[in-house]
């Protein structure tokens, strides 16, 4: 188990070595100019005033040589600072990152709780009404992609149902109850896709399971169906349900930049789509590696839960 | 049926927009009295790229700090000028101003406002160090003198007649001499005489502004603050108007102010018609480098078309100058009667076979999704051209590329459009004066120079503002460039509850330091 553990921790050093040189060869290849940009829309600028801000920023020096001083840094927790404003970059996603653990953990909330109890539900219940209904619901939910989800959410809070509760952001330390229930219909919407996919694979895998001549076995000693629920089909059905969640996250993390983008929320995935268009390198570059480092550790860890769930994986 | 669609929906936006301008006329004279308090939320659509008024010169920080800053003078309503920092002022000759200035004015950290602050901050434009993008401007002023704590000198170089206008621009904000000093940036640092403070800045998220209570202009301002929120989305942000969770906003879109008009609890405000809409062509080759095919072009564009599909109708003719920089601009009426004006099919074929293109001949035009109507237009002139056998390309590219290739002349023709300038030379000269080097077109004509250099040095308005009147009458004959249409360049959308503001020309909303909430 230690051997798989310090395994699965080795294997970080080349995945974030190829990812932050995938991201900052990427970013070099986007075209337009940060100078132009900063210089705003009126093009009356003059190309002196552009040349010294040019090397005022580093952008003047070869690439590989801008990567090492960006890596160096990075390896220390300094992610540079942000052209635009100023600050560094590092307290620039930290101060918005607690908007986007909500989310993602209101998300999970919705996920867990609501998504494998309802896979349940509809594999007990097969060939029933109910079971049906989840099933064409989930199809649904998982085809629509959830920016249009969204949009359509803010539209019908707009139009008809006013008091839904959206499009504010409360911050925690002012009213934690309201800060939460804003938060709810966004989580909801982010969590949207992956629960559709989640209800259907809990679904599948307690099928199977109920299948297995254990389960058999347990209900002909004369167990009641509660206790062959917990014990026996709840544990076996979840292990590939945690590993599709495992696969989940990176979906979700994707989904936090359209989702933050409609509803208005102050996180980090607005704070890229805000970069990227100001062409402002240094937060671009900093935040995606924070947020794959933050994925790839995720993943990490979810291994390490899948491996004590199923002894059956194991180096 | 897709035949009749778009002429159904043209014509019954057209009458509902007609219909809801008479009924909300934006000059409700009431003769209600101002009432302090109330928080508003104000949504813009971008963040700022440094808060420096001297050095972030993009209209995204500019919408920020305006409320923080004053300059010598201001403008009004309707886009005249106004005393602001300075009471008064003189101009013995053509050469020199003198302004009074206002006493009893204390900057947000407490500092007296003086003639030294206002020397500092022309000195600051000016010193190459400070690297002030708009010094352009300001490079007419030789010498400044204080000859009094409330009285400045300023002599010029040779006359400048944009002086006063461009003062009262926010590129003239008189910053603290004893800030500057003590902090060497403004970039974070916020510290003017204007009616609001900046309390809280959050990159990307919002700025909260805070009415400065020692403001001079009392009463104002009499809302207590109010949140400048970032809201990207267009339909985010007009669901947050109808919801009430934002009280202004604007939008860019004809299109999406029409369908505002049916809200009853909003009212659209919309500015002077000051963004142009501009075709720039590559004089130094083939084929515009002949000025018969630069007219013959002009003349097959059916402009009032373009305007009424494309803008919704909301948009109006323009030559060089816009008709709403007043004075100069020419008026609608004398625009209309102007060489190639009018889509003329026979003008433009003999034109295109004076010059050797009796079969018309293609091109590339260079646009972007930047702003909705680019394409649209560009589609709706691609099928005018047709019809007298020029084929035009239509290359769509990134906002950031298009900027770079009009930038390295790396075009056959390009289109965007244009923001507010204060003065009418800002509009044309620097792109087609053989001697600018913002002239990325490879334009030269002799006699559009000296008409240029003319107007530059003429300070009796009368004068100018008749050589303004030729100027785009020649420019509208040998054609440089096109302007096919110009309009507002937002549609600021308030909650019904705001009273007294309204969105200024030049896209500032320094009128909420007259605006009060009716509760």
């Amino acid at each position: 188990m230690v051997r798989y553990i310090f395994a699965r921790l080795l294997t970080l050093i080349p995945i974030m070595l190829g990812v932050s040189m995938l991201i900052f060869g990427t970013f070099h290849l986007i075209p337009g100019d940060m100078v132009d940009i900063m210089m705003g829309d009126e093009v009356a600028g003059d190309p002196k005033a552009a040349q010294e801000l040019r090397k005022s920023l580093n952008l003047d020096k070869p690439i590989y040589i801008q990567y090492g001083y960006w890596l160096k840094n990075a390896l220390r927790g300094n992610l540079g600072k942000s052209f635009t404003s100023g600050k560094p970059v590092m307290e620039m996603i930290l101060s918005r990152l607690p908007v986007n653990i909500e989310l993602m953990i209101i998300a999970m909330v919705f996920i867990i709780f609501m998504g494998i109890p309802l896979g349940m539900l509809s594999a007990y219940k097969q060939f029933t009404f109910v079971d049906g209904l989840l099933r064409i619901v989930t199809i649904m939910g998982y085809a629509i992609p959830n920016f249009w989800l969204a949009t359509l959410v803010v539209l019908v809070s707009s139009l008809y149902f006013q008091w839904l509760p959206v499009l504010k952001y409360i911050p925690f330390s002012e009213d934690p109850l309201r800060n939460i229930l804003y938060l709810l219909i966004p989580g909801f919407v982010l969590a949207t896709s992956t629960l559709s996919y989640i209800v259907r694979m809990t679904r599948s895998s307690v099928l199977d399971t109920l299948r297995q001549d254990y389960v058999r076995t347990a209900r002909a000693k004369g167990m009641t169906e509660k206790i062959v629920l917990s014990v026996h089909v709840l544990r076996n059905s979840l292990i590939p349900v945690v590993t599709v969640l495992g696969f989940q996250i990176g979906v979700l993390i994707g989904g936090l930049v359209l989702t933050e983008h409609v509803f208005v929320l102050p996180g980090v995935g607005r704070l890229i789509l805000l970069a990227i268009e100001q062409r402002d390198f240094m937060i671009v570059t900093g935040s995606i590696l924070f947020l794959s480092t933050v994925f790839v550790s995720l993943n990490l860890i979810v291994d390490i839960i899948y491996a004590f769930l199923d002894p059956r994986i194991r180096y | 049926m897709k035949k009749y669609f778009l002429p159904f929906i043209v014509l019954s936006l057209v009458i509902a927009f007609a219909a809801s301008f008479i009924l909300t006329s934006p000059s409700t004279a009431q003769a209600a009295e101002p009432k302090q308090g109330g928080w508003m939320t104000v949504s813009t659509d971008s963040t700022a790229v440094g808060l420096d008024p001297h050095i972030a010169i993009a209209f995204a920080s500019s919408t920020y700090f305006e409320h923080c800053y004053e300059s010598l003078l201001r403008y009004t309503k309707d886009m005249t000028l106004e005393p602001s920092l300075a009471t008064s002022w003189e101009q013995p000759d053509h050469l020199t101003y003198i302004f009074h200035l206002r006493k009893g004015v204390k900057f947000h950290d407490g500092g007296d406002f003086t003639a030294e602050d206002v020397k500092f901050t022309f000195e600051r434009i000016l010193d190459p160090k400070t690297n002030c993008p708009r010094k352009t401007y300001f490079e007419s002023i030789d010498k400044i003198e204080i000859l009094d704590p409330y009285k400045v000198k300023f002599s010029m170089s040779q006359p400048y007649p944009p002086f006063l206008n461009v003062a009262a621009t926010w590129y003239g904000s008189i910053v603290s001499k004893a800030t500057v000093e003590k902090h060497g940036s403004l970039q974070s640092e916020v510290i003017g005489t204007g009616p609001f403070k900046l309390k809280k800045y959050e990159h990307g998220v919002k700025g909260v502004f805070e009415r400065y209570a020692d403001y001079w202009d009392k009463p104002k301002p009499y809302i207590d603050g109010f949140d400048f929120i970032v809201i990207k989305d267009d339909t985010s942000r007009i669901a947050a108007l109808r919801k009430g969770i934002v009280d202004v906003g604007w939008v860019k879109e004809a299109q999406m102010a029409s369908l505002m008009e049916k809200e009853k609890n909003l009212k659209i405000l919309s500015a002077s018609a000051v963004r142009q809409q501009r075709i720039w062509f590559k004089v130094d080759k083939p084929p515009f480098d002949n000025i018969k095919v630069r007219q013959a072009i002009s003349a097959c564009i059916d402009r009032q078309e373009i305007i009424d599909t494309v803008m919704f109708g909301k948009a109006e003719l323009s030559t060089s100058v816009p008709t709403d920089c007043k004075p100069y601009g020419l008026s609608q009426e004398e625009m209309a009667k102007l060489p190639f004006y009018k889509q003329d099919y026979e003008l433009a074929k003999k034109l295109l076979a004076e010059a050797g293109y009796p079969n018309g001949f293609e091109f590339t035009l260079i646009t972007s999704p930047h702003s909705p109507d680019y394409i649209p237009a560009a589609e709706v002139l691609q099928r005018q051209f047709l019809k007298a056998g020029i084929r035009m390309k239509i290359e769509q590219k990134d906002w950031g590329i298009t900027l770079k290739a009009y930038r390295s002349g790396q075009f056959h023709s390009i289109m965007f459009a244009g923001v507010w300038y204060p003065d009418p030379e800002a509009y044309c000269v620097s792109m087609f004066h053989s001697k600018s080097n913002a002239n990325y077109f490879g334009y030269n004509d002799p006699k559009l120079d000296k008409m240029f250099d003319a107007q530059k040095t003429e300070i009796n308005l009368e004068k100018r503002v008749k050589m303004w009147h030729e100027l785009q009458r020649y420019m509208a004959e040998t054609v440089p460039a096109i302007w096919p249409y110009t309009s507002t360049p937002r549609y600021e959308i308030v909650n019904q509850k705001v009273q007294n503001y309204n969105l200024l020309g030049n896209n500032s909303r320094v009128l909420l330091r007259q605006a009060w909430l009716e509760k």
